[in-house]
């Protein structure tokens, strides 16, 4: 388990060894930092031109409308706005959040806070970042084929996303007074698609970008679990282990688990789609317009059996991570011990195992069958106790705090109010009669971005802001980091908030133009203050990628431990060089030995037993 | 200073309940409901919202009360506490027996829409298609319109069979579903092409139709909002207010959004009876013989 420091870094570190193609997990971690930052800014303009149709959906939009073409008269086609909703979500998800939460905080974190050197497999690493990039090539070059990028949602239900055109009986035009019953084989070799234009080529690019990333994070996921069981320092029980890392090694063993099926399922529509496999086509076939596809003998439902999966555990993928950082911020700030480690713990495992039993929840009314449901709903309704359980604990760790009020700390409180609110929005939806009326209105749109945005981005910034010194040895600026935090704090919730509202109202997702329906029009003020809440939030990141390249230069050199942490990666150097600690730290206690009697304040993990005069274990 | 903080996030949750406390008034709220399940529904949400809201109060105002209480102080330690088992298990409890209950409190109205008979919770037994209705309608999805199907009679001989192939006499219209109050309808939905939702606010009700099988759907409403004239042969609404829409809730495309029907409620089945009378006449007046409706030409709802 000791290894010897590695001797490699004495040789002279070449740019593409050290920047590019390198081993070291910290350098990973970077370089998901950094292409996710891209991402988020793409998924965010996205999200951007998703709103601003949403408020004006009749109006020429000013400026942007000379970017459309000619044909669709200063506004965007109600298929573009589908291909945007639908890259938004898929770049959000799959290149921001996941790699985000996975990626830089699961390889920078996991050797530093274990006292490990390396990754278990540093170059197997390596790939699971340089299988990212065919990824991000083939996502991007998506934008750009025939038909647009994928426009079936991120959840890409069959039958809209995996007809072909190489397969089909195209009716021949009846002349005047003849039955028109005569058919000839449709010949079409361009993969179009006759259900929409996106679900052509950009849904095979779709489809086989998700397949690398699937490949990626379960070489990632493989390694993490590995490190974590093999490499810990000496004395780092499982029971001592950070929940940083509990969390991320719970979300390695989900990812293990579950995203095969994802990357066997994305397999499927993509035979679909190029050798008419019919794996999601119905026996009768399907008709659109004048052109008829052949008999198949599949059944679309079961896509969404294989996907939701995979997707309800990724949910938690997207989350659990986020729950582990913030824990460990609120102990550091709070300056007290982790209310409740062992049940912190425990219902984190509770949420991953109950979670791969919850799936069906996202088909109440997709034609599963009812007894079905309330199966699922009992399971999702009992996935609500270990989120309620590790709420409290929270809670119970700022009571009698001490609390110190950095941009870290803010964005970690942030994180669990709002989950709050994700969560109990959850339980609305659980109740199956309750679903069948909000199922697919906004008030799912209300709930995702509660857990995914104003939960898990705010943990990720609450992360990095707390291990940037760590990572490039400056702190982050606090003013403009506490101005970040308020900002996107209070725009997140006026973006948001009214959403719930939206749904109660019956405002369906994913449409185009909400005014031509009667029951929605005096919705339609509160779709235009979000559009508005949501520019001012967009334009507030700014302030924090700013932060992050201000600070990269200009930033306050940070000393090896600048918030008086007590885990392992604030012994090593920041930034750590190759191979992390001068010696291996021999591990004392648990990770929360804050407020303890005596002189001191805090314990760290591996500061010898000797110094604290006594502590609880 | 540090004040500050812990204001900012009551404020927020402030505003969060005051915008749960206008709305309503606003009319950013549950349309009106129709359908005969709909008050448990709405029941239920109420008390849900109730539920949550009693713990989004006591969490959040416990934060904010640490946020204002707990700051650092100078030569103040925090609490050493670790845990503490009996808390542990009060705040699993609790919960658990608040949503074990709101579990079970919704059983009986899952099972009332979708026709599942129970005895008592569990096991529950599916009743299946053979449910005795009084109006039979098909609902075929496609892009992008609805295109609905009534029987001769209302009530046709083998009704699966009738679903799935159609007679002859039957009427079709496009976009628009006729009942009477009071009736017991059936609804069979399907799709030739992707998946769609029909979704009506007011019934409380949606359904995803399924390429390749037909989906039940069964409801009965309460209140009427038309009436057949029969002199100037137009349905006349009974009050400006009560149009009560048809929308298409599963991304199908790009026109997705314009599945837009609508839902008419007859005050009577003789009125309704009418109405399908006067339409079907009308209908064979303008049909060529050869036309078969169920085949669609065209590119059907395409603007
Ligand atoms: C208290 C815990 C939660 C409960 C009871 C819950 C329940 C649900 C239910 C029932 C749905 C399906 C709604 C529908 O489509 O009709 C749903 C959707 C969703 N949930 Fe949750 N949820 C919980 C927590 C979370 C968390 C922690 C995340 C993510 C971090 C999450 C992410 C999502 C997403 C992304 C969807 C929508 C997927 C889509 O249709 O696009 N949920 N949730
Ligand atoms: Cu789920
Ligand atoms: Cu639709």
């Amino acid at each position: 388990m000791n290894h010897e420091p590695h001797t490699s870094h004495e040789a002279k570190p070449r740019f593409l060894t050290t920047y590019l193609f390198s081993q070291d997990h910290k350098m990973i971690g970077i370089q998901f930092l950094f292409s996710g930052l891209i991402f988020f800014g793409i998924g965010g303009l996205l999200a951007l031109l998703v709103r601003l149709q949403l408020a004006w959906p009749d109006g020429n939009l000013p400026y942007i409308g000379k970017w459309f073409p000619q044909s669709w008269g200063g506004k965007m086609s109600p298929e573009f706005y589908t291909m945007l909703f639908t890259m938004h979500a898929s770049i959000m998800i799959f290149f921001v959040i996941i790699p985000w939460l996975t990626g830089t905080f699961g390889n920078f974190l996991i050797p530093l806070m274990i006292g490990a050197r390396d990754m278990a497999f540093p170059k197997l690493n390596m790939f699971s970042y340089w299988v990212m990039w065919p990824a991000f090539i083939i996502i991007l070059a998506s934008f750009f084929v025939d038909g647009g990028a994928a426009s079936s949602g991120w959840t890409s239900y069959p039958t809209l996303s995996n007809v072909g055109a190489e397969a089909g009986l195209e009716k021949i035009p009846a002349k005047p007074g003849e039955p028109t019953t005569s058919y000839t084989v449709f010949k079409d070799d361009s993969f179009n698609s006759p259900a929409a234009p996106g679900a052509g080529m950009g849904q095979i690019f779709w489809l086989v970008s998700l397949i690398f990333v699937g490949i990626g994070s379960m070489m990632g996921s493989v390694n993490y679990i590995t490190t974590i069981l093999n490499m810990r320092a000496p004395g780092m029980d499982l029971m001592r282990m950070p929940l940083t890392v509990w969390s991320l090694f719970i979300t390695a063993i989900l990812q293990a688990l579950a995203l095969p099926v994802l990357t066997v399922a994305l397999m499927l529509p993509l035979l679909d789609k190029l050798i008419a496999t019919s794996f999601f086509l119905p026996p009768g076939g399907l008709s659109f317009g004048n052109w008829h596809t052949t008999p198949g003998g599949g059944q679309p439902l079961l896509w969404q059996h294989l996907f939701w999966f995979y997707s309800h555990p990724a949910v938690y993928i997207m989350i659990l991570p986020a729950m582990g950082v913030v824990s460990d911020i609120i102990a550091t700030f709070a300056r007290k011990p982790m209310f409740g480690y062992k049940p912190m713990v425990f219902s984190m495992a509770a949420i991953a195992s109950l979670g791969f039993i919850v799936w069906g929840h996202h088909m109440f009314q997709s034609g599963m069958d009812p007894r079905l449901g309330t199966g699922f709903m009992l399971a999702t309704i009992l996935i609500a106790v270990p989120s309620a359980i590790k709420t409290f604990n929270w809670l119970a760790t700022l009571w009698g705090a001490s609390i110190l009020y950095t941009t870290a700390m803010l964005n970690a409180l942030a994180f669990v109010s709002m989950f709050v609110i994700g969560g109990l929005s959850g339980i609305f939806m659980a109740a199956t009669p309750v679903d069948v009326y909000f199922h697919d209105t906004y008030f799912i749109v209300a709930h995702i971005h509660y857990v995914l945005f104003m939960s898990s981005i705010f943990g990720i910034f609450a992360g990095i802001t707390f291990w940037f010194p760590k990572m490039f040895g400056r702190l982050m600026n606090e003013p403009l980091g506490k101005v970040h935090f308020a900002l996107t704090f209070i725009f997140g919730n006026l973006t948001f908030f009214p959403m719930h509202i939206l749904g109660i109202g019956g405002h369906p997702r994913r449409y185009y133009d909400p005014t031509i329906y009667q029951y929605l029009e005096n919705l339609q003020p509160l779709n235009q203050f979000m559009t508005i809440s949501a520019m001012l939030l967009g334009l507030t990141q700014l302030l924090f990628v700013i932060n992050i390249f201000y600070s990269l230069w200009f930033g306050e050199k940070a000393g090896k431990n600048p918030w008086n942490c007590n885990t392992l990666e604030w012994d090593a150097p920041s930034p750590p060089p190759h191979g992390n600690f001068e010696q291996i730290p021999v591990v004392q206690r648990g990770p929360y030995e804050y407020a303890i009697d005596g002189p001191l304040d805090h314990l760290t993990q591996s500061s010898p037993a000797s110094e604290g005069v006594k502590h609880h274990e | 200073m540090y004040r500050c903080w812990g204001l900012l996030f009551a404020a927020v949750n402030l505003a969060a309940i005051g915008l749960f406390a206008v709305s309503p008034a606003m009319g950013w709220w549950l349309p009106k409901n129709i359908a005969s399940y709909g008050a448990d529904i709405d029941h239920l949400f109420y008390l849900i919202l109730v539920a949550t809201g009693f713990f989004f109060i006591v969490t959040q105002g416990t934060l904010v009360y640490c946020m204002l209480r707990f700051n650092a102080k100078e030569g103040v330690k925090a609490m050493n506490i670790h845990g503490n088992t009996k808390l542990e298990i009060i705040w699993t409890a609790i919960p658990a027996i608040i949503l074990i209950y709101i579990g079970f409190a919704q059983t009986p109205t899952w099972a009332k829409m979708k026709y599942i008979e129970i005895d008592t919770w569990f096991p529950v037994r599916y009743k299946g298609t053979n449910i005795e209705s009084d109006l039979h309608v098909t609902v075929l999805g496609r892009q992008w319109e609805w295109r609905m199907r009534y029987p001769q009679g209302n009530i046709p001989a083998d009704p699966q069979a009738w679903a799935d192939l159609g007679n002859l006499h039957d009427l079709h219209v496009v976009n628009e579903l006729h009942v009477w109050k009071d009736a017991k309808v059936k609804i069979h939905l399907k799709t030739q092409d992707v998946i769609h939702s029909f979704f009506m606010p007011n019934l409380r009700l949606k359904q995803d139709a399924l390429p390749g099988k037909i989906m039940p759907m069964v409801f009965s409403p309460i209140e009427a909002n038309v009436r057949y004239n029969p002199t100037t042969k137009m349905i006349e609404e009974l009050n400006p207010s009560s149009t009560w829409e048809i929308a298409c809730a599963e991304l199908c495309g790009g026109n997705h959004y314009r599945m837009r029907g609508k839902l008419f409620v007859h005050e009577t089945k003789q009125d309704y009876e009418r109405w399908f009378a006067e339409t079907l006449k009308n209908q064979r007046l303008h049909e060529s013989p050869r036309l078969q409706p169920i085949v669609a030409a065209g590119n059907g709802g395409k603007p």
